[in-house]
């Protein structure tokens, strides 16, 4: 669900303005307007805040220093041992009783300590790059220049030229000759499948003319650095090889170096970038604050539920020289309200799909339970497997077992992991309903055919005539056309309850807005659906009702479609008779879920090929061929079940927020 | 040719025809999006859904197909009574 906001202003005497902000800070809870872009006749008498040259000095040196410190952090790998948050707290407190000078001389020293390290391996690093450039390019040309002899008169440019444009040599020596009046040589060879090497040998007197030729023509020069440039191309490869051999044990003896100094000083860097951070965004937030006469003054949002406390605090700290009201917020003003998330640990992972799309508008319903209870559905329906349901709990157990390890903490992972953990127990469930272990795996071992499947589903099916439905669901539907049908049907009736339901969600934001036309358009696409259902449910399925089922739902199709024209305009009725498409695209759940099936099978199948003594390697067939079926398993269920809740739920009522909430608060500290 | 054959060759037509549909919109979808994805990479959860829309096409060619095979059995049995 959404939070609550409520829209405040704090007023309180200029002497405590730094105070007062220090305070909100370290509440970490009001969102701050900027007041600058608030002015209006309620502002008239106000003014932007100030921000005197001093401070101006001050944050640009914190910003210098901060890009210092991240400098540094940046080059240095995290240590080994997992860093804990009090370590980080209790250097912040140390760094925050600093002054900026000693903070400084801080940041200072830890640069004179690691500049010559860093400096030494960004060096090396380059270099080895480069020799690796160099090395293949030498080499194919080494050959080639055994052949020609050297004299001091002479000197020689080496060429690399495409295969297929190999032709263009003969040109290139003909000009040159040309030039040289005869006094040069052009030695080549093929080097590799693409490329053609060639040596150009010439008088030293001409050598700006045929530099300057090589250059018009825009041929490929092998240009080496000057240290190897004079050097024959023989002792050129000795030298490349022999540098590229000693840069690793070099680098090594660096990154030592720097791994001593991170141990020791990494948890200072972090509390450094922390309080710097603080400091920037403190002033930095001076600016969105108005001020008039002896007063200042600041808006925002803090979440309802915060409020009291948050004032209760002001107040008793600032002995009612500084008072926070609750205003009634605008129409206008509330399009602009921050929007945060509070939702239960159960549903909480599945706000990872505001990662694709921005949060939803402020006022609006929050879809997350949605996405939370249908993400797990449509995805269990495709994957459903029993062994591919355990597979993908084991592989996100073992993945947030090593992120734990490593004290790695990413929200991503954090989120993507549970919905996987929540969606590999919905793969087991669906498996256990459709009876798939890895395929037909439990079949193949325990030797049973369509004909014990046949004998379960008369046990779990009733009587037959009067209940169509029974156990095991998918391995009937592989031998019974009718079932399939059937569960073709299920599909569509998922994709009724899930675009139903998120029109309801539509219907009630429309209302909630008092935006009659929006209500009507969505009540309007309800109808439509639900006349689709009646005309289809009394066709196929209570036949007894086919005639008054046919009338109604019909008429209910023609009401929606006025409905929601009415609401939408020409564009409404074209989309409620587009809705029917909508519907028929929830039928990836079963082509994908039985192309999941066949290709276990298939893995299966192949497997069973080898006997004997090759049953190792049937074995090893069908672990790599279920390998890739899971694989394909987890990205294209996960896919179309985003793309199902995003095309086909939420652009029937979604709506974006224009503002995040981000509350003005630490980053470090408590 | 028989029945089953040309039935077969339906359920072919009826998968083939939109894999080649939805491979040629997912490449041009693909090329587009990797050039957005250049200028923009916080765009890449709409461009893998971008990407993922065609497949509608061959998804419900590939139940189409299905269904059509299923009607093998009902051709085989007509056969056998006549």
């Amino acid at each position: 669900m959404l939070v609550k906001m409520a829209k405040v202003e704090i007023v309180g005497l200029k002497s405590l303005f730094f105070d007062v902000l220090g305070t909100l800070q370290s509440c970490g809870n009001l969102h701050v307007e900027d007041l600058s872009k608030k002015m209006g006749p309620k502002y008239a008498n106000v003014v932007t805040m100030e921000v005197d040259p001093a401070l101006e000095e001050e944050k640009s040196r914190l910003q210098n220093l901060a890009m210092r410190n991240n400098a540094i952090l940046q080059e240095l790998s995290p240590p080994e041992e997992r860093i804990e948050r009090k370590d980080i707290k209790e250097k912040y407190d140390a760094f925050a009783g600093m002054s900026l000078e000693d903070i400084t001389s801080n940041v200072d020293d830890e640069e004179a300590a690691v500049k010559d390290l860093l400096n030494a391996k960004n060096e090396l690093e380059a270099e080895y790059s480069r020799l690796s450039k160099y090395e293949p390019i030498v080499k194919k040309i080494a050959p080639l220049a055994q052949q020609i002899s050297a004299t001091e008169h002479f000197t020689s440019v080496a060429l690399l030229i495409e295969k297929r444009y190999k032709t263009i040599l003969a040109y290139i020596e003909e000009e040159l000759n040309k030039i040289t009046n005869g006094q040069c040589d052009v030695v080549s060879a093929d080097v590799d499948e693409e490329t053609t090497a060639a040596i150009v040998v010439f008088r030293k007197a001409f050598s700006e003319e045929v530099h300057n030729f090589l250059a018009t023509e825009n041929v490929n020069q092998v240009r080496l650095p000057h240290e190897l440039a004079d050097k024959p191309y023989d002792e050129v490869l000795d030298e490349i090889k022999k540098r590229r051999d000693e840069i690793p044990a070099k680098l090594n003896v660096i990154k030592k170096q720097l791994n001593g100094i991170s141990k020791n000083w990494y948890i200072k860097l972090i509390a450094l970038k922390e309080l710097l951070g603080d400091r920037i965004d403190t002033l930095s937030a001076v600016p969105k604050f108005g001020q008039s006469g002896h007063v200042f003054v600041v808006t925002g949002w803090i979440p309802k539920d915060q409020l009291e406390s948050t004032r209760k605090l002001l107040a008793d700290k600032f002995e009612g020289k500084v008072e926070l009201t609750e205003e009634v917020p605008t129409q206008e003003e509330l399009e602009e309200a921050p929007v945060a998330l509070s939702n239960k640990p159960l549903i909480k992972p599945f706000e990872f799909i505001y990662m694709l799309v921005g949060r939803p508008k402020y006022g609006n319903l929050d879809p997350t339970w949605l996405v939370a209870v249908f993400f797990p559905i449509l995805f269990g329906f495709m994957l459903g497997d029993i062994g591919y349901g355990f597979c993908l709990i084991g592989g996100v157990y073992l993945v947030r077992h090593i992120l734990k390890k490593r004290g790695t903490k990413s929200v991503f992972f954090d989120l993507f992991t549970s919905v996987m953990m929540i969606a590999g127990i919905s793969t087991t469930l669906f498996g256990i309903l459709y009876l798939e272990f890895f395929g037909d795996l439990i079949f193949k071992i325990l030797g049973w055919d369509k004909g014990h499947v046949a004998w379960v589903w008369g046990h779990t099916a009733g009587e037959p005539g009067h209940n169509t439905w029974g156990w095991p669901v998918e391995r009937m539907a592989e031998h019974n056309p009718e079932i399939f049908k059937l569960i073709l049907i299920v599909v569509m009736a998922i994709g009724v309850l899930h675009i139903t339901a998120s029109l309801i969600i539509g219907l009630i934001n429309a209302v909630h807005e008092k935006e009659r036309k929006h209500g009507i358009e969505k009540a309007g696409y309800l109808l439509f659906i639900w006349g689709l259902v009646a005309v289809f449910g009394t066709l196929w399925g209570i036949k007894s009702l086919a005639k008054p089922g046919e009338i109604a739902g019909v008429l209910m199709m023609f009401l929606g479609v006025i409905g929601a024209s009415y609401g939408g305009g020409f564009g409404g009725g074209i989309e409620a008779a587009l809705i029917f498409g909508n519907i028929l695209s929830y039928a990836r759940l079963y082509g994908i879920g039985l192309a999941s099936v066949i290709l276990a099978e298939v893995a299966n199948q192949l497997g069973a090929k080898f006997t004997g003594i090759l049953i190792p390697v049937g074995i090893i067939v069908a672990v790599l061929l279920h390998s890739l079926n899971l694989l394909l398993g987890i990205l294209s269920p996960s896919i179309q079940s985003l793309r199902l809740n995003l095309v086909e739920s939420f652009t029937k009522f979604y709506e974006e927020a224009e503002v995040e909430y981000k509350p003005f608060k630490k980053m470090g500290g408590d | 040719m028989t029945g089953v054959g040309l039935v077969a060759i339906a359920a072919a037509l009826a998968i083939g025809l939109p894999a080649l549909a939805t491979a040629w919109a997912q490449s041009k979808i693909g090329s587009a999006g990797a050039g957005a994805l250049a200028e923009k990479p916080e765009l890449v959860g709409t461009v893998i859904i971008l990407i993922a829309i065609p497949e509608t096409m061959v998804v419900l060619g590939f139940v189409i197909a299905f269904l059509i095979m299923g009607m093998t059995s009902t051709i085989e049995k007509l056969a056998g009574v006549g």
